[in-house]
């Protein structure tokens, strides 16, 4: 069955489906990632790596 | 608030082994490049032969260095981020040492000729396995030391870890599958097309999954740290990761355009490789502009020079990528120079740099010293980049030369450049400048070694950092809405879960269907499987890594036609465990070799290639004409091809020595005729009955070509144009291997 399906679903037409899936997920979740109120949050979350008390900051 | 020690010790051995890796695969990197520019630095030792070099530097470089690199960034960004000590220091050792064991052993069997041939995963199954085991104690340690964590959300160079490691594991069982013959033999699952897809499916995400995400993930660390400022866009590195491990598992069948690989495979690897130019830029751009505000600093700080300068080349090598997988662009790059100098702007530009970068930072923290010299890491700056500059330029002007060159046709219809070889010549200044350039960067890696060793030698002994923080894990602060994404950023398992099936996708939609439809693979009725002399002779083609310099693939294109024969078919790789279609044609594709040539000619071809083509850079196999054949392990092999679905029948399995050793008589006798004697019991009859079997199985050929005598040692056979070929072989569609 599943062999039936593979040989007659037009694999030709894949690069064109996956180009379409491609753009529509990245397009919702650049939507998402840039909704309204969220800069804050994202922000915050960025300065993760700084925040850590490190030998770094001490040998300056 | 707690008190705790942070394991700083197995990191500071993980940089040292950086170091030393580093030195050891690029000094072997410099000695190959010799090797191509003049053969006489091959030495005449069979283990410093080109095709066992090769991988030897390629695994030092990628694996050791690259590797140690990573365990180093990783182990040290992880411990701060999460603010926990590393789950185990017994599993940290277990990994060190483990892995270092699996590159020694890996590296001095390539150089005994003991490989699986797949590139960048030559390791034969034994250290496969261990390879396997020391793996999964580093995601132990990795996500255990994730599940001790005091801090809720995992910041974004967690998830490429977290990637790396589900991807890496997934490809090398995948890809590593095989049947042992003996510790150090084995055959692998897949033959011909699947194998070849398999193969690349694993290279280009070999690339994309230990050469790109783990440093994706040091540079979200260590450009921060070094440019005191936040990444640019963390919205960005989100969508950063998500496109990129979803898009780039797809873009493996790049490697095989226009070879017996299906079309719909190789535009959908096409399509994906172009798309992943958007998450690569991206990501480009947002480690350069987390440098906004800081680029002043570039003028002194080399931490940041490296750091600018690998970004750089990581946006140059994946708009390169891109390009060169486009099908049109590709016919003309592939198998050419062109791909050695990508993959080295990706490999010494965007990873090495970064790294030099990382250790430059680290080192001052690590053994609490500052840095030796200032000075001297400018220098190792400048030096490397000017090194690079000549190793990629010189090698896209070879590539786009020689590529040019096979493809040229006079006025009257026939190849400009008939002659292999002259075409070769023509390259040589480039493969002096070339290795001048990585001389480059070896010198700027040994003024690295220097400055670390004195910055070192001035530190007293090194303590572990030391830092105070929450005793139980922080929930989050107070009044702040966590979204969905948000929350699955705290949840490493989900993350994990979704990460595999992101990445499962690209790889089931594109395997499954070539080993499901049988149409893919069209069955030659006129293949058969190789005699066992012939078996024995290919084991020792593999063995001598010659697929690092031939390929066996004709591409349907008219130069290749009229200089090899005609193009491969799918139905004749389907006895091919592993497939041999190489990547890179130093010297001339092998695939129409049979009969071209007659056994004299190969054997005084082997003994010394310039005999029978001056100006040859190929190694001499002298040693060929003197090992003895060992056939001890035939019947073992026989038995594994059998298993594999290769058709022997019993009797050839219980007279397979008889068998091997009349048709190698047969051979012997041809060329005592000619006046060599006592070659029934060597090598070099086996790999002549190889190379005398490749492409032959389906009638090409014009009748009056199918006994040939010695030709000229310069101008190749003619061969028919594909209208004027009549195939012999009945070809049927849907029919079982």
């Amino acid at each position: 069955m599943i062999r039936l399906v593979m040989e007659r679903a037009g694999l030709t037409l894949w690069p064109v489906f996956s180009f379409v899936l491609f753009l529509v997920s990245s397009g919702a979740m650049l939507a998402w990632l840039y909704r309204p109120g969220s800069r804050a949050f994202y922000d915050d979350l960025a300065r993760q790596a700084l925040d850590q008390d490190d030998a770094g900051k001490r040998e300056g | 608030m707690i008190r705790i020690k942070y394991d700083d010790k197995i990191v500071r051995w993980f940089l040292l082994a950086t170091l030393i890796w580093g030195a050891i695969g690029m000094s072997a990197g410099l000695w190959a490049a010799l090797e191509l520019a003049s053969w006489k630095f091959n030495l005449g030792l069979k283990y410093i032969n080109f095709g066992r070099l090769r991988p030897f530097h390629t695994n030092a470089v990628i694996f050791a260095f690259g590797g140690n690199a990573i365990f180093c960034g990783v182990y040290y960004s992880l411990q701060r981020l999460l603010k926990a000590r590393l789950f185990s220091d017994a599993l940290s050792w277990i990994h060190f040492w483990g892995w270092q064991a699996v590159i020694l052993l890996g590296g001095i069997g390539f150089l005994c000729g003991v490989t699986q041939s797949k590139e960048y995963a030559e390791l034969e199954w034994s250290l496969d396995l261990v390879l396997a085991v020391v793996w999964v104690v580093f995601a132990i340690n990795f996500f255990g030391t994730i599940a001790r964590r005091r801090e809720k959300h995992l910041y974004v160079a967690i998830w490429f870890y977290i990637g790396t490691i589900i991807t890496i594991a997934v490809l090398h069982i995948v890809n590593g599958l095989a049947i042992p013959v003996s510790l150090t033999k084995s055959y692998p699952l897949y033959a011909g097309v699947q194998d070849a897809l398999v193969q690349w499916w694993y290279g280009h995400n070999a690339v994309g999954f230990f050469l790109t995400t783990p440093f994706l993930g040091l540079m979200y660390y260590f450009v921060p740290k070094a440019a005191e400022r936040p990444v640019y866009s963390y919205r960005l590195s989100v969508m950063h990761f998500w496109a990129l491990v979803f898009l780039y598992i797809w873009a493996g069948p790049h490697h095989l355009h226009y070879t017996a690989l299906p079309d719909w495979a190789q535009n959908l690897g096409m399509a994906f490789s172009v798309m992943l130019l958007a998450p690569s830029w991206g990501g480009m751009l947002n480690g350069l502009l987390t440098l906004r505000g800081a680029w002043h600093k570039l003028r002194t700080d080399p931490i940041l020079k490296f750091f600018a300068a690998s970004i750089t080349f990581y946006g140059m090598a994946t708009f390169e990528g891109p390009l060169m997988s486009i099908k049109s662009v590709n016919a003309l790059s592939h198998y050419t120079d062109w791909t050695v100098g990508h993959v080295h702007s990706g490999a010494i530009g965007w990873v090495g740099l970064l790294v030099f970068g990382m250790i430059y930072w680290l080192v001052p923290r690590l053994w609490r010293r500052p840095l030796h010299s200032q000075s001297l890491a400018n220098a190792h700056f400048w030096v490397a980049l000017i090194g690079i500059l000549f190793y990629v330029v010189s090698m896209w002007i070879a590539g786009i030369t020689e590529g040019l060159m096979w493809k040229e046709f006079t006025p009257e219809g026939v190849l400009a450049y008939p002659n292999f070889i002259e075409i070769v010549t023509k390259l040589i200044p480039l493969y002096w400048l070339r290795a001048f350039g990585g001389s480059l960067y070896l010198t700027g890696l040994a003024i690295m070694v220097y400055n670390v060793v004195r910055t070192i030698a001035a530190a007293e002994s090194p303590v572990d950092e030391e830092a105070m923080v929450p005793e139980a894990m922080a929930v989050g602060k107070p009044g702040v809405v966590r979204y969905w994404h948000a929350v699955l950023e705290g949840k490493p398992l989900a993350l994990g879960i979704l990460t595999t099936i992101v990445i499962a996708i690209g790889g089931i939609v594109e395997i499954v269907p070539t080993f499901l439809i049988e149409s893919n693979v069209p069955t030659i009725t006129a293949v058969k499987p190789y005699t066992p002399l012939e078996l024995e002779g290919r084991d020792i083609y593999v063995r001598e890594g010659c697929y690092n310099c031939h390929s066996q693939m004709v591409r349907p294109f008219r130069d290749e036609v009229a200089r090899y024969g005609d193009y491969s078919k799918p139905g004749e790789f389907v006895y091919d465990h592993p497939f041999q279609w190489g990547s890179k044609r130093t010297g001339p594709d092998l695939h129409r070799l049979g009969g071209k040539y007659n056994n004299l000619w190969h054997l005084r071809h082997l003994d010394d290639p310039r005999l029978t083509s001056p100006g040859s850079i190929m190694p001499a196999y002298r040693f060929l004409l003197d090992a003895r054949l060992e056939l001890g392990l035939l019947p073992d092999k026989i038995k594994v091809m059998r298993k594999l679905g290769v058709p022997y029948s019993d009797s050839l399995l219980k007279d397979c020595r008889a068998i091997a050793q009349t048709q190698a008589k047969s051979i012997a006798d041809d060329l005592a005729k000619e006046g060599v004697t006592g070659m029934e019991d060597k090598e070099v009859t086996a790999l002549i009955a190889y190379l005398q079997r490749l492409g032959t199985d389906i009638k090409w050929r014009s009748p009056s070509e199918t006994a040939p005598t010695l030709p000229s040692p310069i101008i190749p056979a003619p061969v028919p144009m594909p209208n004027e070929a009549q195939p012999q072989a009945a070809v049927t569609k849907g029919g079982s291997k």
